[in-house]
């Protein structure tokens, strides 16, 4: 199917949103340290960042895979 | 009253697209002002930017629904549509540098802001709503930004970007609707009615080509619609396609450059007009490639493809709105 992947590369950006959704909703907002706002915050922002350094990744992957099994091979 | 005006509206945005573009095309074309379609035969020359005639339409039709309405929500909407509209008129004017259209979109953002257009909610499905008031600032300054640079990145081959804006545009309408914000929802409808009429002119074969201007318009009109309605994730999984596309050019690219500066290009375009994947390996990645991943297509084909996938996205976003009022 010739737009297979593309389609599944939608869905799993779809479920990606989803996941990280739950937990930045369920997990990490309610997270509050002894230390104080500055402190829980700071903490909330980096968990955020890493979540959106693992999504590129993820994304990057599969983007990598695909390509090499599909446009490079036929060089 | 509501239907009322949702017809004013819409009849605006659509019939003065649709009767201004001929004389839009007539008058670019009498000036000279035409650009090479590089994936015709015999150096056909197509008029641009379409731009001015789809910017009429909208802001007409958001002044009568202003009028309507005295609703901040649309006149934030209309002022960061307009300025989009002259950005892109510049860049369609005077060749600008890689960073200019994101940077100078930042200023579309600030009526959204100015106006206190916005909630500091994002809505997710299952999990509720998240309150980030600081954050959310930030956000508005990034979203119109990468909506109009996603909108305008899709502008590649005939038809693509109107009618990419104007599947995407159905689920923002839908939930809109369906959330009872019948101002905003009515203030998408020049977006999806400019989009259609405009797609007759802008279809293979191209008779006009929308320019910086018109993309930067609808792309940014679909942000702020985004933010002001309150729709934000909606929004996005609808703009997927075309959040892969922005996406998969920069991590292959690495860099914001201005497209004439890519010098790999991502197709090659063979003897009987068709497109094929390029295979080299410093090419950028975009949608379009990964399109003709299996092999080579017409331009038209292409475009149908692109349309499925919109579709497909759609339906997703359209799931997501219903599923937002799913709690676990």
């Amino acid at each position: 199917m010739r737009l297979g992947f593309l389609f599944g590369f939608v869905v799993i950006m779809w479920a990606l949103i989803i996941l990280g959704s739950f937990i930045l909703i369920r997990i990490v907002a309610p997270i509050q340290l002894e230390a104080g706002d500055i402190a829980s915050s700071a903490l909330k922002a980096a968990i955020g960042v890493s979540m959106a350094v693992v999504w590129i990744w993820i994304l990057v992957t599969l983007k990598n895979a695909y390509m090499r099994r599909r446009l490079t091979a036929k060089g | 009253m509501s239907f009322v005006h949702a017809a004013i509206v819409s009849a605006i945005a659509f019939l003065v697209t649709y009767f201004l573009t001929p004389v839009l095309i007539k008058y670019l074309n009498k000036r000279g002002m035409v650009v090479k379609d590089y994936h015709k035969p015999n150096d056909k020359k197509v008029p641009r930017p379409g731009g001015p005639s789809i910017i009429v339409a909208i802001v007409a039709a958001e002044l009568a629904l202003f009028v309507f309405t005295m609703s901040n929500g649309i006149l934030a909407i209309l002022l960061c549509t307009i300025i989009a509209f002259f950005i892109g008129y510049i860049d369609d004017r005077r060749v600008m540098p890689g960073y200019f259209k994101p940077l100078a979109l930042v200023a579309a953002a600030i009526p959204i802001i100015l106006l206190s257009a916005y909630d500091f909610y994002l809505d997710f499905p299952f999990f509720g709503s998240a309150k980030i008031p600081l954050l959310y600032i930030a956000l508005i300054l990034i979203a119109i930004p990468i909506t109009g640079n996603t909108a305008n990145s899709l502008d590649v081959l005939n038809g693509v970007v109107s009618g990419f804006i104007a599947i995407a545009s159905v689920p923002l309408i839908i939930t809109l609707f369906l959330q009872s914000k019948m101002d905003i929802a009515i203030a998408a409808l020049p977006l999806l009615l400019s989009t259609l009429a405009f797609y007759k002119y802008h279809k293979y074969p191209s008779r006009i080509f929308p320019g910086d201007s018109g993309t930067l318009a609808w792309g940014a009109m679909y942000g702020a619609i985004a933010i002001v309605g309150g729709v934000e994730v909606v929004a996005t999984i609808a703009l997927l396609p075309a959040v892969i596309n922005s996406f998969l050019f920069l991590a292959s690219v690495k860099r914001v450059p201005e497209h004439r500066e890519v010098k790999a290009r991502p197709t090659v375009l063979l003897d009987d007009y068709r497109l094929m994947a390029s295979t080299e390996s410093t090419a950028p990645v975009t949608l379009l490639r990964l399109v003709l991943a299996h092999g080579p297509m017409r331009e038209d084909e292409i475009a149908r493809s692109i349309f499925k996938l919109a579709a497909f996205s759609a339906g997703m976003a359209i799931l997501t709105a219903v599923l937002i009022g799913v709690k676990v």
